[in-house]
């Protein structure tokens, strides 16, 4: 029995724990390694998600409201530092105690929202 | 009491005239933002033979001298843009802005604002590799500058120097982006809409392509009427499979590109969300690439040799090649439609451009694939075909109502 319980609690670290949603779907990712950013305030997140794309991000998350609503529901969820970048756009910067993956599945659950994922950091390239 | 009237009256009409004399708003045109009207004096298109480097532009018009023939340059390869040209340069010809120009945002690395080409078309441009953002878009020394060369297709002014774009009298709308987040891409989209942009060229791609609030933006400034063009990449990849490109996105215009002898570029990715081919030149193909501006830099060390054995001395010019430079061509082409119909949404403009596109390749397939309710045919290599700009700006005069 004991070693079942072992079993179990190792299993438990093979499988990701962290998720986000986008495009409807639920995108769950392992953690890799952790990058300074351009800025040596700010450290990004490195991830893989389950089909093997590595994303990119900080403790932001990127959101559509879809009522005016939502900036009354960004209060309930204690929610301090928010910036409007477009109409209906917001991006929320997440203070360390935060959990980007908890947070991203809280407003993407929102009903004032059409939908909240990490805000994204990207390589371009060039064509 | 009647000359107390007459003075007020005086006085009313005066203080009238002085406040619409007040200026545009905005900043001052020296800094990185402005919204100065874009009226411009329209060029003479008669006089774009004189242009130096003119005569290697085979993706603008037929050419028939010593480059073409030693190249063996298909006498078909070009856009058909002479004949455009007749109709428009990039200034409205009817509507609310007539006598103004077209507005064309360029979200790119870095742009030599004072490039001898380009100068006299920037009427805005800004830095959102900076939070906040700022004016510095140059590059830096020795950098590389891919946006200097991608704005020159769209906008190289008709000024007796150098060469001359698809549409010289538009106006430029200039945005700095290499370290991107989602949020400053955004930022940056919307900065674009703010400063009167109808068309945004992007002339790259990202690994994983476009997240959903990139894509929901791009589609809201579509259903806002500004048109979008995307490149569709250089690795001869089919972005059917397995792939999520924002050239593939519905909101946009896809854009892969032709070479001198008429062809798909060997390297331009494809398939079934590509809308059209423009001219990216093909170097492997041992024919030239297209002249466009260029900064001198350490990183591409020299020009190639094209560029250097035809005496293209100026270091402001090269032969360069890719999809990045189809795009822009495209974005030009849709600038000069919109100057002989403001009134095309992106969806009647993409209409038009593959219904009126060519059918290029040997050994192709166009068919009837889609049931989109289009005219047109298409071929999973070579798009709806290549595009036609005097077929295309013809077509969008003659759908003007006023």
């Amino acid at each position: 029995m004991k070693n079942i319980f072992i079993l179990i609690f190792c299993t438990s670290f093979i499988y990701a724990q962290d998720f986000y949603y986008e495009f409807g779907k639920k995108v769950e990712v392992k953690q890799g390694v952790k990058s300074k950013a351009l800025s040596s305030l700010d450290d990004i997140q490195e991830y893989e998600t389950l089909d093997g794309k590595k994303v990119k991000f900080k403790n932001e998350i990127i959101l559509k409201c879809n009522t005016q609503r939502c900036e009354e529901d960004f209060k309930t969820l204690e929610l301090k530092n928010i910036e409007k970048i477009s109409k209906n756009f917001y991006l929320i910067k997440l203070d360390a105690s935060k959990n980007i993956f908890e947070y991203s599945q809280r407003l993407h659950n929102l009903k004032s929202v059409e939908f909240a994922h990490p805000n994204f950091i990207k390589q371009r390239i060039y064509r | 009491m009647k000359k107390q009237i007459r003075n007020i009256i005086l006085l009313s009409s005066a203080c009238a005239v002085f406040t619409a004399c007040g200026g545009g708003g905005g900043s001052s045109s020296s800094g990185g933002t402005s919204n100065l009207s874009a009226i411009v004096n329209q060029s003479d298109p008669t006089q774009f033979d004189n242009e130096p480097f003119f005569k290697y532009a085979w993706h603008l018009t037929s050419k028939n001298n010593n480059f073409s023939n030693d190249f063996n340059i298909n006498i078909n390869s070009h856009i058909n843009v002479k004949r455009a040209w007749d109709l428009t340069t990039g200034v409205y010809k009817v509507g609310s802005l007539k006598d103004q120009a077209v507005k064309v945002a360029v979200i790119d690395d870095n742009f030599d604002i004072n490039h001898e080409d380009l100068k006299d078309n920037v009427i805005a441009y800004r830095n959102f590799d900076a939070n906040p953002d700022d004016n510095n878009v140059l590059p830096q020394n020795g950098q590389y500058s891919h946006g200097t060369s991608v704005t020159s297709f769209i906008a190289a002014s008709a000024n007796q120097k150098g060469l001359v774009g698809v549409a010289p009298d538009v106006k430029l709308i200039l945005i700095k982006q290499e370290y991107i987040s989602d949020s400053r891409t955004i930022a940056a989209f919307e900065y674009a809409k703010s400063q009167g942009a109808k068309v945004i060229n992007c002339s790259w791609g990202t690994a994983n392509g476009p997240s959903q609030a990139l894509s929901d933006k791009i589609q809201e400034l579509k259903n806002e009427g500004i048109n979008i063009v995307f490149a569709s990449g250089n690795d001869n990849k089919d972005l059917d499979v397995a792939s999520n490109d924002e050239s593939e996105l519905d909101s946009v215009i896809g854009v892969g590109s032709s070479n001198a002898s008429n062809e798909r570029s060997v390297y331009s990715n494809y398939g079934s969300k590509i809308d059209v081919l423009a001219p990216g030149g093909d170097l492997n193909s041992g024919k030239p690439g297209v002249l466009g501006a260029f900064v001198p830099n350490t990183e591409t060390n020299t020009k190639d040799p094209i560029t250097h054995n035809y005496n293209i001395d100026s270091n402001n010019y090269s032969f360069t090649q890719g999809t990045s430079f189809s795009a822009p061509i495209t974005s030009g082409v849709i600038a000069l439609m919109l100057s002989v119909n403001p009134k095309l949404n992106p969806d009647e403009i993409r209409t038009i451009l593959i219904e009126t596109a060519d059918k290029i390749g040997s050994g192709t397939n166009y068919s009837d694939i889609f049931n989109d309710g289009t005219s047109s045919t298409f071929d999973r290599y070579n798009a709806y075909g290549k595009i036609n700009a005097y077929k295309a700006v013809k077509r969008a005069k003659d759908q003007y109502v006023p």
